[in-house]
């Protein structure tokens, strides 16, 4: 222990840290998951009207299906952050990449909304579009986070080495944001 | 934000407005205790403070009465009693037991802080809203909480700000305990007050964000008007609400018990932690088996998550899923007891020196029991039955917490005083205030189990007035007032004690010759804690060794 230098001991910090933040986020979504369970699970009845009614139009689960590319396409991006660092001297594309793709996950998460709600397809309408909103809004907020994150570290000017650390702490993150997304995907179109 | 970064300074801030909550919830608890004493009777300048809407010619209104209620829990809970048990003890003690400069990531603690400061602000001052504060309990239940006036939605924005508060502060501190123990310090030679303090942030970490959850449906179900808690065909005063229903009010039940049951735990663990340390420098004795605490907190801890549902045995759960909690729930007073038989046995042979600090852990011990003895047949189905959201439920409760925590953090105001001062409080005048809030604390919470074992229910404006079962209690409830009126008095003591020593107490480096790492600097310690990195060789209480 004696001999741990500092940056040892910060590295390991943030990664104690990040395991932290990531287990607190699973507690966080796994309550609203369970809250949907439950309700759907209780419910004698779950219509779903994005995919009846005049939603039925747009395909809204084809749509997921593109973001899921996108978050796949981020948490690779992340992954080359973190394992190859980035040159000092230009800029860490990677990480634009990644700020990138999530920019374009919330950007759909918010026009899709914003189109359902322009339907009439509005929260209050019921349990199940409530649960829609709800679990799909959560996510996109989560992976707005994400991308403020990327980009945080895309301006950073710091060492290649520390940078690479701080990309490694992004592709769990961004692991954590895949897992989620296919959960709420699966949980809302496949079961 | 620049000092706030300095663990230091940020533990006398948390301890500072924790104070000052712990101040706002006991005159709540005062204005609710007179209702109770006297129902309907005027109090002089209520309508001067409160004005017309909530106390006409002084008398409290029944709303206002349950703001009050519903207030001093929200308070005391959130804004009092865990900040300074987690966020003052925690960010104070931790880096200096573990040998460490400073918190691992200080800007998150400090923006933890500023989070709880903001939180706490803008829940106390919901009550100049429309409609006042929030007034459905401190447990917030829907159907009743989504139609409560807008204070509610207010509470559930500082119950998320207090859940990211929480979550950084905790993140902060067992980052710390993970990467900056001395060279030396294993886990198994932490003070125990870091464990506690480790398994406190544990719970925090991952029962919080429960309520998180819950508190996104309900304000989900207040500001967008969706359904989430309500179920269909919901009519208040014979008026249907105009919501599509089919939603289950019982979802929020399970959520918010997921975090509150464990809630009690990250109250009492930190507790703990504070009289193993007291216990163990004021009677010059290691703590029995150190192995078997460490496991009885992880475990009491790790069992807390899968009780929650023993709060709700009358809810019509299936007998299978309510012999499980109950189960659970006796289980996880082994740990409990465990913990508490080790601290006991610990003062055995021990040269006790009866300091008010200690005379505050030793008290601990018997009123702790007594609150958890009494949760026992609260966690049974059949003696749940009848004493549920009776009296003795809040005389269970407030002993594991008012004379429980309480009496830890006073011990801990009183061992620990010298080492952020430099100088000792007043021993004079910690006895009066030791016996006088034992006296009184006993004298208001005692009465409240048989009140309950009547059958007198919780929550009634007017103390049960109308009900013949509840007629014997109500000449208790004046005494029980004026008892508490001299509960605040002794914490006047108590305040002065504080200010006065602060400037005039007697100059103390380490009082107690306590062994553990933070009495290894001087008091109080410098900018980075340690003139030199200490190196740990062995366990936290040496106490026995010759010389120590």
């Amino acid at each position: 222990m004696s001999t741990i230098a500092l940056s040892d001991r910060q590295g390991r910090a943030a990664s104690a840290g990040m395991w932290l933040f990531i287990a607190s986020i699973v507690m966080f979504y796994g309550a609203l998951f369970s809250g949907y369970v439950l309700l759907r699970a209780g419910s004698p009845v779950w219509e779903t009207p994005w995919r009846t009614g005049p939603a039925a139009e747009w395909p809204i689960a084809v749509d997921h299906w593109f973001r899921t590319m996108w978050l796949g396409f981020a948490v690779m991006q992340s992954r080359r952050l973190a394992g190859e660092g980035v040159a000092i001297a230009g800029l860490p594309r990677f990480s634009w990449l990644v700020g990138l793709a999530g920019t374009a996950f919330v950007w759909r998460c918010v026009y899709i909304a914003g189109w359902l709600a322009s339907q009439g397809l509005v929260p209050a309408m019921s349990v199940p579009l409530a649960c829609w909103y709800v679990l799909t809004g959560t996510v996109a907020l989560l992976v707005a986070g994400g991308t403020i994150a990327a980009v945080w570290v895309a301006l950073e000017r710091v060492p290649a080495a520390q940078r690479a650390r701080r990309g490694a702490m992004l592709q769990r993150y961004w692991l954590l944001m895949l897992v989620l997304w296919l959960t709420t995907v699966g949980g809302l179109y496949l079961v | 934000m620049t000092r706030l970064t300095d663990h230091k300074t940020l533990g006398i801030a948390y301890a500072t407005t924790a104070g000052v909550f712990m101040v706002v919830g006991f005159l709540l608890m005062l204005l609710f205790r007179w209702q109770l004493a006297w129902p309907g009777q005027p109090i002089a300048v209520a309508t001067a403070i409160f004005g017309e809407t909530n106390a006409p010619g002084g008398i409290l209104l029944p709303e206002f009465y349950y703001q009050l209620v519903a207030m001093h829990g929200s308070v005391m809970i959130f804004l009092a009693v865990v900040p300074m048990a987690v966020g003052a003890l925690g960010s104070y003690f931790v880096p200096l037991q573990i040998g460490a400069s400073g918190l691992a990531f200080p800007r998150l603690g400090a923006a933890g802080y500023l989070l709880y400061l903001a939180a706490g602000v803008l829940m106390a001052a919901s009550f100049v809203l429309p409609g006042g504060a929030a007034n459905s309990g401190w447990t917030s239940y829907p159907p009743l909480a989504i139609i409560a006036s807008s204070g509610q939605t207010v509470w559930l924005v500082g119950i998320l700000m207090l859940g990211v508060s929480s979550m950084l502060g905790a993140i902060s501190v067992l980052a710390t305990i993970v990467a900056y123990r001395a060279p030396g310090l294993t886990l198994m030679r932490l003070p125990f007050f870091v464990w506690s303090q480790a398994m406190t942030a544990l719970l925090l970490l991952l029962a919080f964000p429960a309520l998180q959850g819950a508190a996104v449906f309900q304000l989900m179900d207040r500001v967008a008007g969706t359904s989430f808690f309500l179920p269909s065909g919901l009519a208040v005063s014979n008026t249907p609400l105009a919501v599509s229903g089919g939603g289950n009010p019982l979802l929020w039940q399970h959520l918010f018990w997921f975090l509150a049951h464990p809630e009690v735990y990250v109250l009492i663990l930190p507790a703990m932690g504070v009289v193993a340390e007291v216990i163990t420098a004021h009677a010059r004795r290691a703590l029995w088996r150190y192995g078997l605490m460490v496991g009885a907190v992880v475990a009491l801890g790790a069992w807390s998550m899968v009780v929650w549902a023993h709060h709700m045995l009358l809810t019509g759960m299936s007998t299978t899923l309510s012999s499980f909690f109950q189960i659970t729930t006796m289980a996880v007073s082994v740990p409990s007891v465990i913990l508490i038989t080790s601290l006991v046995v610990t003062l055995w042979g021990g040269a006790i020196r009866y300091t008010t600090a200690m005379c505050f852990a030793l008290a601990f011990l018997p009123m702790f029991g007594l609150g958890g003895v009494t949760g026992l047949p609260l966690g049974l189905g059949p003696s749940n039955l009848i004493l549920h959201d009776t009296y003795y439920v809040i005389g269970h409760f407030h002993y594991l917490v008012a004379p429980g925590t309480m009496f830890a953090l006073f011990a801990a105001t009183y061992h620990w005083f010298p080492k952020v001062t430099g100088r000792r409080l007043d021993e004079r005048l910690g006895l009066v205030h030791f016996i006088g809030s034992f006296v009184t604390m006993n004298a208001v919470f005692l009465p409240m189990f048989l009140m309950g074992i009547m059958g007198v229910n919780r929550r009634m404006y007017d103390a049960g007035l109308q009900y013949q079962l509840a007629e014997p209690t109500l000449a208790w409830n004046p005494h029980m007032t004026w008892n508490a009126v001299a509960l605040g008095v002794f914490q006047l003591v108590f305040l002065v004690n504080i200010v006065w020593s602060a400037k005039r107490g007697t100059p103390a480096e380490n009082p107690w010759q306590a062994t553990t790492l933070e009495w290894a600097t001087t008091s109080p310690p410098p900018a980075g804690n340690f003139a030199e990195p200490p190196i740990v060789t062995g366990a936290p209480y040496r106490y026995e060794e010759e010389g120590a």
